[in-house]
């Protein structure tokens, strides 16, 4: 089912970006691995059905982008996010959504995530945001971007091994919040387009240690006080 | 036994009062307890004979008792009576009903009695006193307690062995100069043991049989002492029992009732709530479970749908005809999954926080915004209260924010807009401004039918909106709801009154307090 014009003027597959996609209804993996491989820079060149698949499967094939679905059976995509993250830290992890579920969304970044799209994208946008994910960039939204400030406030407050944010960092995050985009952070700030986006990047990166701290604590606290003792 | 005489004869002072009844019967049970319990005891024995004059000291006791005995104790006395058999440890009911003639005034009356071995005796089902034992004679003045009309004497006598018999006389003396003689006689009747609360009762049952007076060898040799009574006590008048109204049945009744009723007001509230909040619950279990159906059916669906159509597309020639149609299709669907989204966040009562609502309108704001010249600045109060924001509210506020937004998207030719969202002591402010070309307000043209429904809508909700702008100089549209009165609302929600009027349309040149509201420029 590949599109007549992707043989004609794409470039050769060995330089076109990888592509895995994990989702677990058939349709949807196909009809997406098909409009990937429309694009001229991109190959989709792996589905799996299931989060524990992806896990199996995926660190062999080293994709540079990992599309998730993020309801998955069994282990949710957010989990296996987690989990791939720590396996490939390289890869970039977009979660898709049917619906525009903010909870999830930002449960799925503060996991790891490097973005997420709606399943409903239009190409075009689809291509574009797979072009900033492979550029490095880190899409942050105001709601998100205020999100991760309460959530760094919140950890400073109890002393831990929390890692909190630079002065630069939260300096941006506050004008993100208020609606600044990136470029306008970048004049306002005297910094360079591609600074402000690294910083972001950074940001994530916390967010994501932060979370997995919580989750460690979290887990052991369940556990009770005579399990704990011998850590 | 003396000792024990005295005491209860003066224990009965005048003003006695309900309370002291219970007390006194327990009192009186306990005696009989004892000398019930103390078969052929040596105590109670000895205690009896050393009150009882034995044939040798009896002159004695005589003369050093009849120093206080009045002459003339005896004058009227009755018969001893008593039921018609005796024995040891008995107890006896005796029960007289007599009348006071209406239309005259007890001037004196005075009773006198003992019983062989001890009493209690009621008047009118009042306890007025108790006493033993035979050898004493009591005298109780009753002037103040004996109204014309109807009463009883019930008396509670007990015999603790040997003979028994009661002995008694009523003098009441008339204001008319007539006396009535009230004796122990055979008019007395016997109340049987199976009689509950018979010194209560106003008329005696026919079946109860007449008491019998004691005669011949019955009669205990003691009894017939010239000397007797070899004791005689007199108990300071009697009053009527004034009874508080605190102490009164019907107040009793009545405190009961308001009582009861307060009770089960409470139930009924308590009840109501639980109710409420069972509705509450599955209201909420009802909402999460369409907000899941809309997402994991339809929405899942209707997203196949898109995917699908994108790929058709890509089979079909372009700026074909079936191409361009299979594009709208997917461009409706999409606009179906956009309205969708925002009934999912509608309906989930996940989202019924104030913190939920705010971040929602800022997402909305600036999606909204994403694909027009304006760009759009958010500053929201960190530290907002954490409060519930529930459904009707948050639907009515992103209605007008987003009408407000739609109006400065059309017509404001702005390039900036501030959502700026605070609390303003217990109300949460909304603003949207913007700094295009602003309006006359008096002169609103047709296409800014919006205005009105702004009003219309934040008066429903409870709230108020403000409207300031002139020509030239952006547009505010602020929006005011009160967080307190919402709370209390959730609570009372089928007992609101209607809200005030408070619609307000300022316009930006009318007054210099107006305009200096309008010139706050923006940031």
């Amino acid at each position: 089912m590949k599109s007549p014009k992707i043989i004609s003027g794409s470039p050769s597959p060995k330089t076109r970006a990888k592509i895995a996609l994990v989702e677990d209804q058939p349709e949807v993996s196909k009809n997406w691995s098909h409009l990937i491989n429309s694009f001229p820079d991109f190959n989709c060149v792996w589905t799996c059905i299931s989060g524990e698949e992806a896990l199996r499967e995926l660190p062999a094939v080293k994709p540079d982008i990992i599309l998730m679905d993020i309801f998955l059976p069994r282990m949710s995509g957010i989990e296996c996010t987690s989990r791939l993250k720590a396996l490939l830290p390289d890869t970039q992890i977009i979660i898709l959504t049917a619906m525009n579920d903010r909870e999830l969304v930002y449960l799925a970044l503060e996991a790891g995530a490097d973005g997420y799209l709606l399943k409903r994208t239009k190409p075009a946008d689809l291509r574009q945001a797979l072009l900033e994910a492979l550029a490095g960039g880190a899409p942050m939204t105001s709601e998100i971007a205020r999100r991760v400030i309460e959530s760094f406030r919140r950890k400073a407050k109890s002393p831990g091994e929390a890692v909190g944010l630079s002065a630069r960092e939260e300096e941006i995050l506050v004008l993100l919040s208020k609606g600044y985009s990136n470029k306008l952070i970048a004049d306002q700030l005297g910094l360079s387009y591609d600074t402000v986006s690294s910083h972001l990047k950074r940001v994530y990166q916390k967010l994501h240690v932060n979370s997995r701290t919580e989750a460690v604590i979290r887990y052991l606290a369940s556990r009770s006080p005579a399990d704990a003792r011998p850590l | 036994m003396m000792w024990f005489h005295l005491q209860r004869a003066f224990r009965f002072s005048p003003r006695k009062v309900c309370g002291r009844r219970w007390r006194d019967h327990l009192r009186l049970a306990g005696l009989a307890i004892i000398l019930s319990l103390s078969p052929n005891s040596n105590l109670i024995n000895s205690a009896l004979a050393a009150d009882a004059p034995a044939a040798g000291d009896r002159d004695d006791l005589s003369r050093y008792h009849l120093a206080k005995v009045p002459p003339g104790a005896t004058n009227g006395l009755g018969f001893w009576i008593w039921t018609d058999k005796t024995f040891d440890r008995q107890t006896c009911r005796l029960w007289k009903e007599f009348d006071i003639p209406t239309g005259t005034k007890v001037t004196s009356a005075r009773m006198r009695m003992t019983v062989d071995n001890g009493y209690q005796f009621f008047l009118d089902g009042r306890e007025l006193g108790q006493g033993a034992d035979w050898y004493a004679l009591t005298e109780y003045d009753l002037t103040l307690l004996l109204p014309p009309g109807h009463h009883v004497l019930a008396v509670n006598a007990f015999n603790d062995f040997f003979q028994a018999g009661l002995i008694m006389d009523l003098r009441v003396e008339l204001g008319d100069g007539r006396t009535l003689d009230i004796k122990s006689d055979k008019s007395w009747r016997v109340v049987p043991e199976y009689e509950r609360g018979w010194e209560e009762l106003k008329h005696s049952r026919a079946d109860w049989l007449p008491a019998q007076t004691i005669t011949g060898t019955n009669r205990a040799s003691f009894w017939n002492d010239p000397h007797w009574p070899f004791d005689f006590v007199s108990v300071p008048r009697f009053y009527p029992l004034v009874i508080p109204f605190w102490q009164t049945g019907w107040f009793h009744l009545l405190l009961a009732s308001v009582f009861g009723l307060v009770f089960l007001v409470c139930i009924g509230l308590f009840v109501q709530l639980a109710i409420k909040s069972k509705e509450q619950h599955l209201l909420h279990l009802e909402r999460a479970r369409i907000a899941r159906d809309i997402h994991d059916d339809v929405g899942t669906r209707l997203t196949k749908l898109v995917l699908q159509g994108e790929v058709a597309q890509g089979t079909q020639p372009t700026n074909s005809t079936a191409r361009q149609q299979l594009d709208m299709m997917c461009e409706g669907l999409r606009g179906v999954l956009g309205a969708m989204d925002e009934m999912l966040w509608a309906v989930n009562p996940r989202h019924d926080t104030l913190e939920n609502f705010i971040a929602y309108i800022c997402d909305y704001a600036q999606t909204f915004l994403q694909n027009s010249k304006i760009q759009c600045l958010l500053d929201v109060e960190s530290d907002l209260p954490p409060v519930n924001f529930d459904l009707p509210l948050r639907r009515s506020l992103l209605l007008v924010v987003k009408e407000a937004l739609n109006n400065a998207a059309k017509h404001s030719d702005a390039n900036q807009l501030l959502l700026k969202i605070h609390r303003n002591g217990h109300k949460l402010v909304v603003i949207v401004e913007d700094n295009g070309r602003g309006f006359d307000v008096n002169q609103p043209r047709r296409d800014r039918n919006g205005l009105p429904n702004l009003f219309q809508r934040m008066r429903e909700a409870g709230g108020e909106c403000k409207i300031v702008t002139r020509p030239g100089g952006g547009c505010r549209v602020e929006f005011s709801i009160s967080l307190k009165r919402h709370s209390a609302r959730s609570w009372f929600s089928n007992r609101t009154r209607p809200p005030k009027q408070q619609a307000h349309f300022i316009d930006g040149t009318a007054s210099p307090s107006d305009a200096a509201e309008t010139d706050k420029s923006m940031p």
